[in-house]
């Protein structure tokens, strides 16, 4: 599953945002705090990765969770 | 059941984990969380209430009646009448790693909590335990709870954690809303019991002991406890009947007795046939059914007649049954009742009645012609000779004369010009029942005699009239080699008093010459018709 798809799915959203790359929390409705664990909750289960608990509070835009997720799978 | 609250003690508020849940709704709503008691107040403006309670949320050493608190308003709103689901769970193994006093002191809490919990579920029918500790020490509790997510969020659960509550509540919703289940169907050979009673006889049958058998006796111990439980329990299955009671009464590990089973229908007709005539015999509908069997086309075909009863798809590994079958009944009731328990006797004594009093006339024929049945008789070769020689060693019930061939011997006789030896292959809608049957024919074209040397089937095959349809088979080869009779002889034995009912219904007005052994020869004239072979499936 695409990290887009992820999102989709977990703010109910039916479509992926046009400007996705550079989305930030809060930039859509439906993304928000609570959303937001339950997105990188979902990234951790698909993607087969954990994030600190630093991660969790830092995490809050699209670049940084790609960025963070490419740090974590290369060095897998 | 439209619409829904949802009160827990701590839960992200997000339809997109309720995956399974959010299905039986058209309305969710969110209580503010942390505040149980508010939310347990407004069940009246809903059809249904949820609620998931994590024992830790709503316990301190400060404040120790808050949770007595939360019973009694929880008590208040189950008045209303409304379904309420209740998920609890307590992370009791975090306590490993604090002081052993303080986890004992926690813990018992716990269970007095639970113990009031269990009472009100007892005398609200209107309330459904979701008891998740089960399932949770059965993933561990480490893949369960996450301290990370406590810690940054209050949430106590992995993301694997939410969706197991999500399940068990949704499967328990399911249950509450199907029809009770009141009768277990079960099957024998291969089921009560590992092997087949028929071919094995009592000796040879795996129960109890060690090994696979040992699971064969769990099974029947979970069995026994459903029953305790106001379950009535029946059996359907394709057997010689005498040969089942001998297990039930001879055989030291049965733990089942016949005394639990209120009907049975122990013959070789369709089992859909038999289950029908339980319902009638009982008096109760099919949707309160649940089957039990190893056998997938057995399943298959109880499934497709029968769409109410509910076919248990059991696995083929033995081993993991009793578990299934516990999870089954989990939820159906938690109250037993004196009027469940003697439900059992009442039930018994009318099942005598109806069983004399009145048949079902189950429409064979059209059942037939329902299921595609493709019979397919091929000359034995190079490629079968394995498997028919197994045939002839192992066939003990539907076999005419119990001559035992080898491969070797078979292999002669399939070389030999004045031998006609074919095997039989079924397939129907519920699938390949693979190579089930034989027939071997020897030929004497100068003398014009046919004899039927071998003529066997495999029991599981019967119910089908494919019985019929191959002693039609044999009788058209006999015709076209201008031979007048086939003539059959019967060889009896301890196990094969089937094949005699066969025949002796089949020449019912012909000459038959029975010796003292047992022995019974007839000329079966090749001019008369067994059955229509062609309309028979067609």
């Amino acid at each position: 599953m695409k990290i887009e798809d992820i999102f989709c799915e977990v703010m109910q959203i039916d479509s992926i945002p046009e400007n996705f790359e550079d989305l930030e929390i809060g930039d859509i409705s439906k993304w928000d705090s609570l959303s937001n664990m339950l997105f990188l909750m979902a990234l951790e289960k698909n993607l087969g990765i954990r994030f600190s608990f630093d991660d969790m509070s830092e995490l809050l835009s699209i670049k940084a969770i790609k960025l963070k997720i490419s740090s974590l799978t290369s060095n897998k | 059941m439209k619409t829904l609250l949802v009160a827990s003690s701590y839960l992200p508020q997000s339809i997109s984990n309720w995956k399974n849940t959010s299905k039986h709704f058209t309305k969710i709503n969110f209580a503010d969380y942390g505040n149980l008691i508010n939310a347990f107040s407004k069940v009246e403006d809903y059809d249904t209430l949820i609620s998931i309670i994590f024992f830790e949320d709503i316990y301190s050493e400060e404040s120790k009646n808050s949770t007595d608190l939360i019973v009694d308003s929880l008590k208040d709103s189950l008045k209303l009448n409304k379904k309420i689901y209740l998920s609890i769970s307590y992370n009791f193994c975090k306590n490993l790693i604090t002081s052993a006093r303080y986890a004992d002191y926690d813990l018992n809490e716990y269970i007095s909590f639970k113990d009031k919990i269990y009472d009100l579920a007892k005398d609200n029918p209107n309330l459904f335990l979701i008891d998740m500790d089960k399932r949770f020490a059965e993933l561990g509790h480490e893949n369960i709870f996450d301290s990370r997510n406590w810690y940054f969020s209050h949430m106590r659960v992995s993301l694997l954690g939410f969706s197991e509550i999500d399940k068990m509540i949704s499967k328990v919703i399911e249950r509450s809303i199907s029809a009770c289940k009141k009768v277990l169907v079960l099957d024998c050979d291969n089921t009560l019991w590992g092997g087949v009673i028929g071919e094995d006889e009592i000796k040879g049958i795996r129960l109890g002991g060690d090994g696979i058998g040992h699971a064969f006796k769990d099974f029947q111990a979970i069995i026994k406890n459903i029953k305790k439980n106001g379950v009535l329990l029946a059996i359907s299955s394709k057997n010689e009947e005498k040969d089942v009671w001998s297990v039930f009464d001879g055989h030291d590990e049965m733990i089942l007795k016949k005394d639990d089973i209120v009907c049975s229908r122990i013959n070789w007709i369709e089992k859909s046939e038999n289950i029908i005539q339980i319902a009638s015999e009982l008096n109760l509908g099919l949707d309160s059914f649940v089957f039990w069997d190893d056998n997938p086309i057995e399943r298959e075909k109880v499934k497709k007649v029968l769409p109410d009863v509910m076919v248990v798809e059991a696995p083929p590994e033995v081993e993991k049954w009793p578990k299934i079958l516990e999870n089954l009944f989990d939820f159906s009731k938690i109250q037993v009742t004196q009027e469940d328990i003697n439900k059992s006797e009442q039930y018994k004594s009318r099942a005598k009645f109806n069983k004399a009093s009145k048949e079902i006339n189950f429409d064979k024929k059209s059942f037939l012609k329902k299921i595609n049945l493709k019979p397919n008789l091929t000359e034995i070769s190079e490629s079968s000779l394995l498997r028919a020689s197994q045939m002839s060693q192992k066939t003990n019930q539907f076999n005419m004369r119990t001559i035992r061939y080898s491969e070797n011997d078979l292999s002669k006789i399939q070389a030999n010009r004045n031998f006609k030896s074919f095997i039989l292959s079924v397939k129907d809608d519920f699938g390949d029942h693979g190579q089930i049957g034989m027939f071997i024919l020897k030929l004497d074209l100068a003398k014009k005699t046919a004899f039927l040397d071998t003529f066997l089937l495999s029991c599981r095959i019967l119910g089908r009239d494919i019985e019929l349809w191959m002693m039609q088979s044999v009788l058209n080869i006999v015709k076209e080699n201008d031979i007048p009779y086939l003539q059959i002889q019967y060889l009896e034995t301890e196990r094969n008093k089937l094949v005699k009912e066969f025949l002796l219904d089949l020449c019912k007005d012909l000459e038959m010459k029975t010796s003292k052994n047992g022995e019974i020869m007839v000329k079966y004239p090749s001019s008369k018709s067994v059955v229509n072979i062609d309309s028979l499936y067609n």
